[in-house]
């Protein structure tokens, strides 16, 4: 059981949720965040004044697959979140030590897909 | 005795102007807070990363839309009229013929009222999407001249409209026809938002993000409807039952347009739809402006109750035939703006074709409402093709998709983390 992490563009949440699902792949969670990457600092104007250190606005998706899923899931997302350029985000991979489905208490991969 | 006499016609004098005077500014302001108003439905409407996008547009139609309408707009609208124009500048101090009784500075002020808001409906329907000197230019000719145009047919004492009896009290058509199909032309030359359509054709939502926003910004309008429709009079002396007719039918079409839609909503969703009810409301009010001076209360209620349903049928039928129009102004305002005109030639209370008046009304209001929709679609859809053949309209794909907020003004409405 594996859980992925993906740093993505808001505006691609759509596509790679689609493309998810249609992969077999239903159960996403997703989070605004802010962060910054490798890209250059990014700076804002407020009311004149510059401000630095501004934090890109993305989305993070979070999907918990079986061992074989996994392929499926990562390549999903790389072809459905990229536009090809700096900016566009990351996945990260891990490792998931259990999942228990609240509702009916069931474990391990039958409590997920 | 003579003297007295002619002491206290001149004491009267002296009270009426400033009756009106204090009826006709304060409707004026009214009106003017409508603005806020559109900003705060568009706002609502739209997705969080273009929220400050919209109220940049909403500010563009008062301060360049406000500064054209003083320059030419008013010269053209109210200045001596051949029937279908006229020229001036600025603010004349000549009789304009219309048997004012405030000044023309403050008449000046109301009708800029008008003209900001029939441009402001256009903002909505261009919302996400357009860039915004292209937009300011757009704003300029329209708050110049495009207005100003069918403002002098329909209230210019010697326009063509209104010398054929053409009944538009407040402008369902020269302000809601006029903007709604501007609107109509402008959305179709600037295609719609990325994401709005599939390849395959299917329209997808793209939901607003803050609609308690939204509906703030729909009281505001309705609020600002009491001054639009009654500060229409141009006068509360000898207008008192005359204004009492006026709010109470404002109010009774706003209600039903709203009960309409949200039981149309009802029964074809299984759901009532609150944002939908918002659009039935301004709908009834948009339908009304033109007659409430001349129909029934009853009449009131049923033109409110048919423009709450053709705003649901249109927006329905707007999004299929892939017109993007984020905020629902074309249902709203141009096709309520143009039922509710033609509802005067049915329901008015004498002259109304139902109401046993004959037909004669109705085809004088069919006239004028289909010349001003025709000539604001035309004349919008060649202005916008030559704005975007010239210097371009649409915004680039990288401040669509990261928000025009963020890339083009440097700023998000909803940003820090403290």
């Amino acid at each position: 059981m594996k859980k992925i992490e993906a740093i993505i563009r808001p505006s691609k949440l759509k596509a790679v949720q689609k493309g998810l699902k249609d992969a077999g792949i239903p159960c996403i969670t997703a989070v605004p965040v802010k962060g910054t990457g490798l890209q250059k600092t990014f700076s804002e104007r407020y009311r004149g004044t510059e401000q630095s250190m501004i934090l890109q606005t993305r989305t993070l998706i979070i999907c918990i697959v079986s061992d074989s899923n996994l392929d499926v899931c990562v390549n999903t997302i790389l072809d459905h979140a990229s536009e090809g350029n700096v900016g566009d985000g990351k996945i990260f991979i891990y490792h998931v030590e259990d999942a228990i489905r609240i509702s009916t208490r069931v474990k391990g991969g039958e409590a997920i897909i | 005795m003579e003297d007295l006499t002619s002491l206290v016609t001149a004491q009267n004098d002296v009270f009426s102007h400033a009756i009106d005077t204090v009826w006709v500014a304060l409707c004026a302001a009214i009106i003017f807070l409508m603005e806020g108003g559109f900003a705060l439905l568009e706002a609502g409407f739209v997705r969080s990363k273009n929220a400050m996008s919209i109220i940049a547009k909403v500010i563009i139609d008062v301060i360049f839309g406000g500064i054209a309408f003083y320059i030419v707009g008013f010269g053209i609208a109210y200045g001596y009229s051949n029937g279908w124009f006229a020229f001036d500048f600025g603010i004349t101090d000549n009789d304009l013929g219309l048997g004012l009784n405030v000044s023309n500075k403050l008449f000046w002020f109301i009708q800029l009222g008008f003209a900001i808001a029939a441009i402001s409906i256009v903002s909505g329907a261009v919302a996400e999407r357009m860039k915004l000197w292209a937009y300011a230019l757009f704003v300029v000719l329209f708050c110049a001249v495009m207005y100003p145009l069918a403002a002098n047919w329909v209230w210019n004492p010697n326009g063509w409209l209104a010398l054929r009896g053409f009944n538009d009290f407040a402008g369902s058509s020269a302000v809601h026809a006029m903007g709604g199909f501007s609107a109509l032309a402008a959305a179709i030359v600037l295609g719609p938002r990325i994401g709005k359509y599939d390849a395959n054709g299917t329209a997808n939502p793209i939901p607003g993000h803050n609609l308690p926003l939204a509906a703030v910004g729909a009281f505001i309008l309705w609020f600002g409807w009491f001054g639009f429709n009654p500060g229409s009079t141009l006068g509360a002396v000898g207008n008192w039952e005359l204004i009492g007719t006026v709010v109470v039918n404002t109010f009774l079409a706003s209600a039903a347009g709203g009960i309409s839609t949200m039981a149309y909503t009802y029964f074809r969703y299984g759901q009532i739809d609150i944002t939908m009810v918002i659009n039935g409301i301004l709908a009834g009010l948009v339908a009304i402006t033109a007659g409430c001076n001349v129909v029934g209360p009853n009449a009131a209620i049923l033109i409110g109750a048919i423009a709450g349903v053709l705003v649901d049928v249109a927006v329905i039928y707007i999004d299929k035939i892939k017109i993007d129009d984020p905020v629902g102004a074309i249902a709203v305002h141009g096709v309520n703006g143009l039922f509710g005109t033609l509802a005067v030639g049915l329901f008015a209370a004498e002259e109304g074709w139902f109401m046993g008046g004959g037909s004669a009304l109705f085809t004088t209001q069919l006239i004028g409402v289909l010349t001003i929709s025709i000539f604001s679609f035309v004349l919008t859809f060649v202005v916008m093709t030559l704005l975007k053949k010239t210097i371009g309209i649409r915004v680039s794909k990288r401040e669509e998709t990261s928000g025009i907020d963020a890339v083009s003004f440097g700023v998000e409405s909803y940003t820090t983390f403290e």
